[in-house]
């Protein structure tokens, strides 16, 4: 029996298609301006590559932002229950979730089931999220993918005061113009991200073992210096953006 | 008559649609309201509200009736007094008492947030229009204030003959009243303080505290009464007792009746029913006691059928109060399968404490306000909050938190971390304007809730309800 799971997130959507508990397929692509055409692509995709149809599918769980505007969806469950779920499944002795994705971030206490006992969630603010960290990758000229790379190089991260997108990008700005080196900058960054989010997780605490899903969870440079804050080795599942998907693909299977 | 559906979906007789028709028409006309406006707000009426109960349909009429006499009331001859939320010490109510068909004293923001903004959907553009209006660059201000100075300056109420503030709960209502005097002119009666009493005083009461706010409400009531030109009497105040006290002891057992599994009606419907006594005049105030004396035994009919709008057994939380604007966030909490049968402000176990040692008035209601919990203190509001906790056996407390409202914004993370530390129940703190919802994101709002659905239902499924610690 094959179940998926679907995650539309506000910068890429997700899908994961399971059978018997077991990972068959599963396909990333940019959400772009439309849930339904983005919807539409990734499960053709996701299906195609086991050569299945749609149909074939016999319960769809969705997450995500989008997750409510998929009419065929079985159900709606949100992302932060499925990446509980999903980084339960893959590191079971994990009992914090770190899940920065485009849009917010969240930090999730689970238990050894993978239940959500506690979280918090950012609000309407940017900083801390996917979008902060493409915001200073266009400002610094900087190919998104080498802002990790380029930063574990530095060996004085810049001090970036403000924790605001729209602030710290003049800061950032006014730095490079004074001649601050580029890797510094990329560090300052990466390393005001984890502050903020360790601020953000006190009220939940971070408990051994931390997992960091979402997309950048593929950033090593904010993963070193969450690492440095937490002060807890962090682990990171081979692919981090799709831990919601598969979460909701567990959902789907009754897991 | 294009409003008559409306208005029958609303509660009103026939007869009263036509006893009242002038009025309507001229109204209706004023605030720009015609046929179309009525088709979203039968629209609204039905998809936002528990219209299988007349109570509620009653109570959702005498806010449409309640704005009709606010925006006709300078044209009709009547002095018009606003008070600010919340009401302080029954003032308003003996002015309206003495002032019965000539002095008409409501809190204006209040009826427009319901009747202009829940039901008719045309509240965003007064709220626009009160930044853009009186808000220096960069100043958050409630929605109610917004409102308030939006609705004046656009004419769509009147300008009223003497404000009436109260700034021991939040100093801003007080300030938008003042900038009000200051432009027009108008008579500006400040009962004022701070709220500054020690973490561990209450439910103890310093003595100072009550005299000074005693002292308060009595200078208040002498100005107000000379400018009116009319004085209390105890005839007055014992109309005034009267009625509201019906009015109480109605709301009263639509409260317990919440105590039920599940409960018999929304929060949010019974709160737009409770905050009747925050808003309306006097001359208004019969149709909401009947409101709810119709609500009343329907609630408990609802209790002995076992039946409500969420399932027997679904998580339980408590609340400060509902966003009210429109049910869109109700109903994203029901949707999530949590019921709040009981906020801070319909928990009304402080009356318990009440006695009659008082040797004033003023006293008495000033012990009143105090033990309520709001003007004396958060840390007075945290006490009942988790009193409420207890006494309903809650499995969580979903904390609506305004971040631009003075005594509100810091309650976050410290009621969390009060709570969950001593009753060990989960506390989702929600940012929101309580009335305002282009302030929050809903998306997000949504995650959040049905996160802590999910996170309560599984709870409860492992230890059951109210679990008494890990």
């Amino acid at each position: 029996m094959f179940v998926c799971g679907l995650d539309i997130g506000a910068a890429t959507a997700k899908a994961v298609i399971l059978e018997d508990g077991r990972m068959l397929s599963w396909c990333v692509a940019p959400t772009g301006q439309s849930v339904d055409s983005a919807t539409d692509r990734v499960m053709k995709e996701v299906t195609g590559k086991i050569g299945i149809g749609v149909a074939d599918i016999k319960c769809l769980v969705t997450t995500g932002y989008g997750r409510h505007s998929v009419s065929f969806a079985d159900r709606a469950v949100s992302e932060i229950v499925c990446h509980a779920r999903g980084a339960n499944f893959l590191l079971p002795s994990a009992r914090t979730v770190v899940d920065i994705g485009g849009q917010d971030s969240k930090i999730i206490a689970m238990d050894d089931a993978g239940n959500v006992t506690n979280f918090v969630m950012n609000d309407k603010c940017a900083a801390g999220t996917g979008r902060f960290i493409e915001v200073m990758a266009n400002v610094l000229e900087v190919p998104l993918s080498d802002m990790g790379k380029v930063s574990l190089t530095s060996g004085k991260p810049s001090q970036i005061s403000s924790t605001c997108t729209v602030f710290a990008e003049s800061e950032v700005v006014s730095l490079r113009a004074r001649g601050e080196p580029c890797e510094n900058l990329i560090a300052g960054i990466h390393k005001g991200i984890a502050s903020r989010i360790i601020t953000m997780g006190r009220s939940v605490g971070f408990s051994k073992e931390v997992a960091f899903t979402g997309g950048v969870a593929k950033n090593v440079g904010v993963k070193q210096f969450l690492e440095i804050g937490i002060g807890l080795q962090i682990i990171i599942p081979e692919e981090p953006q799709i831990i919601g998907a598969l979460g909701a693909a567990l959902l789907a299977l009754g897991g | 008559m294009f409003y008559s559906p409306l208005l029958k979906l609303c509660g009103w007789e026939d007869e009263q649609i036509i006893r009242e028709k002038d009025r309507l028409d001229e109204a209706f006309n004023l605030l720009d309201l015609g046929p179309e406006e009525m088709k979203v707000a039968e629209a609204r009426v039905l998809e936002g509200y528990d219209v299988d109960l007349l109570g509620v349909r009653k109570a959702l009429g005498v806010w449409i009736g309640g704005m009709v006499d606010v925006v006709l009331s300078k044209r009709e001859g009547k002095k018009l007094v606003y008070y600010s939320f919340p009401p302080l010490g029954g003032l308003s109510g003996v002015i309206s008492v003495i002032g019965k068909g000539e002095i008409l004293c409501v809190c204006p923001e209040f009826i427009l947030d319901i009747a202009l903004g829940a039901i008719f959907n045309r509240i965003d553009p007064i709220l626009e229009s009160g930044e853009q209006k009186a808000l220096p660059p960069g100043r958050a201000l409630c929605g109610l204030n917004k409102i308030r100075i939006g609705a004046i300056t656009e004419g769509i109420i009147p300008v009223p003959d003497l404000l009436l503030s109260s700034s021991f709960y939040c100093d801003q209502g007080g300030q938008t009243d003042e900038w009000l005097r200051e432009v027009y002119g108008i008579p500006w009666v400040v009962m004022d303080n701070v709220m500054d009493s020690p973490r561990d005083e209450f439910p103890r009461l310093a003595s100072k505290r009550v005299s000074y706010l005693a002292a308060e409400m009595e200078n208040g009531w002498a100005e107000a009464a000379s400018i009116l030109g009319c004085e209390p009497d105890e005839e007055h105040w014992a109309a005034y007792y009267k009625l509201y006290s019906k009015f109480n002891d109605g709301i009263s057992k639509s409260n317990r009746s919440m105590k039920a599994d599940p409960t018999p009606i929304s929060q949010s419907n019974l709160q737009m029913v409770r905050f009747l006594r925050n808003g309306i005049s006097y001359d208004r105030f019969p149709e909401a006691l009947r409101a709810i004396e119709t609500l009343v035994p329907e609630l408990e009919e609802r209790v002995r059928r076992g039946t409500g709008p969420l399932p027997k057994g679904s998580p339980r939380v408590c609340s400060f109060l509902i966003p009210q604007r429109d049910q869109s966030v109700a109903h994203l909490i029901e949707k999530a399968g949590i019921a709040v049968p009981v906020t801070f402000l319909s928990y009304d176990a402080y009356m318990a404490g009440m006695d009659s040692t008082c040797s004033t008035l003023s006293e008495r209601n000033a012990r009143v306000e105090l033990m309520r919990g709001l003007y004396h203190s958060t840390w007075a509001v945290l006490h009942w909050t988790k009193q409420a906790v207890k006494d309903f056996e809650l499995d969580g407390v979903l904390w609506t938190q305004p971040m631009h409202c003075r005594p509100m914004s810091g309650t976050g993370y410290l009621f969390k971390k009060a709570i969950e530390e001593e009753l060990r129940v989960p506390v989702l703190s929600l940012e929101v304007d309580w009335y305002d919802n282009r302030i929050f994101s809903g998306e997000s709002m949504r995650t959040k809730i049905e996160t802590f659905g999910y996170l309560m239902a599984a709870r409860k499924a492992k230890r059951g309800p109210f679990p008494k610690g890990d």
